[in-house]
């Protein structure tokens, strides 16, 4: 066998030991704590009655002093009694309860090195457990919605932006007969942004989602222990699937990087990728009693919005990185370019505002609510904002895009798409804060 | 609630050993063609990398506790964005002088997130995560002198530390479990 080929092997081989290493990994966690070992009854568990204790059994003995466990009903009820902690294991009395979900909520203080640990989770009595409940009054200000809003953002960039120059941009660029596009390696850095923005942005929400679940101070919640809210809430289930997906964006986007021969279809395929998470963040805030159908409108009143933002975007980014062509070339693809998108927004306009109207029929239980709840005010504003958008694009189509076809300079239209593009990120904004409210009983 | 003792150690000697192969390719001496050191163009050390970050990362999902995840969340990133600009510059997509800092800088970001861990969160351990911080951040020192002061050395002194970090990577999780 030749030197390099010997070399080459080895270094296959090496890969593939690296690969079964990392497989071996993959279902490690990290632990050293006062960790809830098992309980009884167990998180997720359907009883027929309700027992006479609570077991807790944790990995390090606990302080007994310190042993704090409520054990609450859907109507806020604790049927805790005193707990009564030896060594490693806490036991709690618990009252006669009838039929229904329990949120136990315990916190310890680790006797060997004086770690407070805290966690939450549920089981029902005589019906299947509802994941566990918030505590009132717990959570941070603000951040839900700005998270919710940066995971909107998230799926626009990568999603919105990617799958717009696969449909519109790629077949405008032929005019150009170059080899690469030239806004190639931008769209990877803004598909990179989008994704970066929604991995964090996603974790982050789940964690603040968790925060109010799990009760006490912030501080003491960096040592919660929050696995049941991960597995039986549909933000956790939501939140697991999305980070895997978004990991496989990133993924994606690095294979484009470096194959630039199979860069376009490698962007296409990032994009309609990133539009598929967006199903994660309509199951996140979708409750199971709304059915299947709304959890549809919403996921296709998402992903429409977000290629119409997204379409946006990606003809100013378009604009910018085609500036060092020679200006007839620059005025040829820009024109294909809006000339395509005004096709494809008419579709997806339509889908946003038939989604949209079918959700808020659904939302409000009466006309009046619109002006009389926080969420209906919200979607009013969010309607009158999004109507001056779906204004500008109706101009856009009916006077602008004619006069382009006609051979008039793209120029004309910078100053409305920008509008109609700002306008667009204010009603993302708004969606964030409705997402994260309420609707009306 | 909580994984076994077991999968923590597999799942940590499995890192410990992914760290090593890295390290072995990385700074083991080489030549090329024309007889002269040069830097290693395999691109086993950035899919290691990568790979790294997937499990790290998926570490983060499935940790029980907070603190484990924002750590975890810190380490996926960097070993992440160092595997994708190595990546890149040992296919020759993106040439740029400074991308000879990226390793040591990975090594001694991670090696200080050891040490934050540790502030974070105080446990039994902590004598040995700062041992294991301290080992990575003195291997990223070393190397960063190194490619500061531009010497080429036959292997870098900077393979000591970044070995014995992975040897205890992998002995502490398993005598632990054992």
């Amino acid at each position: 066998m030749k030197p390099g080929v010997k070399r080459h092997a080895k270094r296959q081989g090496l890969l593939t030991v690296a690969c079964a290493l990392i497989v071996l990994a993959v279902p490690a966690s990290a632990g050293a704590h006062a960790a809830l070992v098992t309980a009884t009854p167990g998180w997720g568990t359907q009883l027929s009655a309700m027992p006479h204790a609570l077991r807790l059994a944790f990995d390090e003995d606990v302080v007994p002093q310190y042993a704090r466990v409520a054990v609450v009903s859907t109507s806020g009820q604790d049927f805790a009694g005193s707990p009564e902690a030896s060594g490693a294991v806490v036991i709690v009395p618990l009252r006669a309860g009838r039929t229904g979900s329990y949120t136990v909520r315990w916190r310890v203080l680790a006797s060997s090195d004086g770690h407070t640990t805290e966690g939450a989770y549920s089981f029902g009595v005589g019906v299947k457990p509802l994941p566990p409940a918030p505590l009132g009054g717990v959570g941070v200000p603000v951040a839900p919605q700005i998270l919710a809003w940066l995971q909107f953002l998230g799926v626009v960039l990568a999603g919105g932006v990617l799958t717009f120059r696969a449909l519109v941009w790629a077949p405008a660029a032929r005019v150009l007969e170059e080899r690469e596009a030239p806004d190639a390696r931008v769209a990877i850095w803004v598909g990179v942004a989008g994704a970066v923005i929604a991995l964090h942005a996603g974790l982050l929400a789940f964690l603040t989602g968790a925060y109010p679940i799990v009760g006490g101070t912030l501080s003491s919640f960096v040592d919660s222990e929050i696995e049941p809210i991960r597995v039986a809430t549909h933000l956790g289930q939501a939140w697991t699937l999305t980070t895997f997906a978004w990991l496989g964006v990133l993924a994606l986007l690095v294979a484009a990087w470096v194959t630039p021969r199979q860069r376009e279809p490698l962007l296409a395929g990032t994009g309609v990728l990133s539009l598929g998470i967006a199903l994660g963040l309509s199951w996140a805030s979708h409750p199971e009693s709304h059915g299947n159908l709304a959890l549809v409108a919403d996921y296709a009143h998402l992903v429409a919005a977000a290629l119409w933002v997204g379409g946006l975007v990606a003809v100013a980014m378009i604009a910018a990185t085609t500036r060092s062509l020679p200006s007839a070339a620059r005025e040829a693809v820009a024109r294909a370019c809006i000339l395509r998108f005004s096709k494809l927004a008419v579709p997806a306009v339509a889908v946003v505002a038939i989604a949209g109207v079918y959700l808020a029929l659904r939302e409000l239980p009466s006309p009046s609510a619109l002006i009389s709840s926080s969420y209906g005010i919200t979607l009013f504003v969010k309607s009158f904002v999004a109507l001056g958008a779906l204004a500008l694009g109706g101009y856009h189509r009916r006077f602008v895009v004619p006069r382009l076809a006609a051979g008039a300079t793209v120029v004309t239209i910078r100053r409305t798409l920008t509008l109609e593009l700002g306008l667009l990120l204010g009603v993302l904004a708004l969606a964030a804060v409705l997402s994260q409210t309420a609707p009306p009983a | 609630m909580i994984l076994p003792h077991i999968q923590i150690a597999r799942g940590h000697w499995a890192l410990g050993a992914l760290f090593l192969v890295i390290v072995l390719e990385e700074y083991l001496p080489r030549r090329g063609r024309d007889g002269r050191q040069g830097r290693s163009r395999s691109q086993l050390v950035p899919w290691a990398l990568m790979l790294g970050a997937a499990g790290v990362w998926a570490t983060t999902v499935f940790a029980d506790v907070v603190h484990d995840m924002l750590i975890h969340t810190l380490w996926g990133d960097i070993l992440f964005a160092a595997g994708a600009l190595e990546l890149a510059r040992r296919r020759g997509v993106y040439e740029r002088p400074w991308l000879d800092l990226v390793l040591p800088l990975a090594f001694l970001s991670c090696g200080v997130l050891f040490i934050v861990h540790v502030w974070i969160h105080q446990t039994v351990g902590d004598s040995w995560h700062l041992a294991m911080g301290g080992l990575l951040i003195a291997g990223g020192v070393i190397e960063l002198a190194r490619v500061r002061s531009g010497r080429a050395l036959l292997i870098s002194p900077a393979v000591l530390p970044l070995t014995g970090f992975a040897l205890v990577l992998i002995a502490i999780p398993v005598a632990a479990a054992t």
